[in-house]
């Protein structure tokens, strides 16, 4: 039941994820970090035991140790990415504004 | 008196209280077709008092900093034929007596800022301000490879080349009207170099002070003082 569950959950991320870029709700670089999120819940959730693997592996003593990980590492760069988009658009937003008050300016006074 | 083409620029950010007492005194060395003043989104009534003065005005939608309100400044500039630009402060903190230094400072420098402290006389800064204030004169210095006495003064001047330039890339952060453009001036081959005037505490507007208020100053300061070596010392 709780595999079920899971798998239900990590197949509704991903559709949303791709229903979002269908709807072009999401830009296309912002696309990179979240498909291999939807990828990734997904592969989990159908073979639970990859996780297991992958935390012996990498000498993890509880599988759940490294998915908070995980979910650390992705959050980390997404909000990274954000703040950078945010300067981005901080910038592109002066360069309106000033563009407005000349243009606001030119027509007040050159009529 | 000023020549011709030179634009005295002043941004403006709820200045109601000292703008009127700034252009009349401006006004007897600048002719009013020199002057622009940039409303930096004022909530009060600076740009009206502005217009009825019969100065030219430019209204920015929200307020951008100083940055912002000189990047305008130098784009006006430059679409409207001038060749150099003054900046002066509206809280009447400059003189425009020395307005003609800076201008004469232009013949030999693309960029020309007012320093408070070539005149040895007792302009007041806190002591913590101070020593940030000279820290970062003397890394600028260094960087630039010209003594600097007074980054942080924003009297200055800009040649035709540095209003080229500043009108398309002119820092606004914190700080990087005054201290950052003067690294973007080096690093766009424009010579700075530096005048000495005289200020005049200032006349209305809001100071910073309190012991909160200043911590928050300080702290900010060495944040962009921070930011700025990131951004200058590892690159070559």
């Amino acid at each position: 039941m709780l595999r079920l569950s899971t798998l239900a959950l990590a197949l509704f991320i991903f559709w949303y994820i791709v229903f979002s870029i269908r709807r072009k709700s999401l830009k296309e670089r912002y696309v990179a970090v979240w498909i291999p999120i939807g990828l990734i819940a997904v592969v989990i959730a159908v073979f639970p035991v990859s996780i297991r693997f992958a935390a012996k592996v990498f000498g993890f003593q509880v599988a759940s140790n490294l998915l908070l990980l995980m979910a650390v590492v992705f959050l980390t760069i997404i909000v990274f990415q954000l703040t950078a988009a945010i300067s981005r658009l901080e910038t592109k937003l002066e360069r309106v504004v000033v563009e407005i008050a000349l243009m606001k300016d030119k027509i007040d006074n050159d009529s | 008196m000023i020549s011709e083409g030179t634009l005295v620029c002043i941004p403006a950010l709820n200045e109601s209280e000292a703008i009127v007492g700034t252009l009349t005194r401006l006004v007897s060395f600048v002719p009013k077709s020199n002057i622009l003043v940039i409303d930096d989104g004022s909530q009060d009534d600076t740009a009206q008092k502005c217009r009825d003065f019969g100065v030219r005005t430019v209204s920015l939608a929200f307020n951008l900093g100083v940055g912002a309100a000189m990047r305008t400044g130098f784009t006006f500039a430059k679409r409207n034929g001038f060749n150099k630009v003054l900046q002066f402060d509206a809280d009447g903190q400059h003189l425009p007596e020395f307005l003609e230094v800076l201008e004469e400072g232009l013949d030999t420098y693309d960029v020309v800022v007012g320093s408070r402290f070539r005149y040895d006389d007792t302009y007041q800064v806190g002591k913590v301000r101070s020593a940030a204030m000279k820290f970062l004169c003397y890394t600028v210095s260094r960087l630039i490879g010209v003594k600097l006495t007074d980054v942080t003064s924003g009297f200055r001047g800009a040649s035709s080349r540095a209003i080229e330039i500043f009108s398309i890339n002119y820092p606004t952060e914190y700080l990087g009207d005054t201290v950052e453009s003067l690294m973007v001036a080096h690093k766009s081959n424009l010579s700075v170099g530096e005048v000495g005037v005289r200020m005049q505490p200032r006349l209305g507007g809001v100071p910073s002070n309190g012991p909160l208020r200043s911590a928050f100053s300080m702290a900010r300061m060495l944040g962009a003082i921070l930011i700025f070596i990131i951004n200058n010392s590892l690159s070559k």
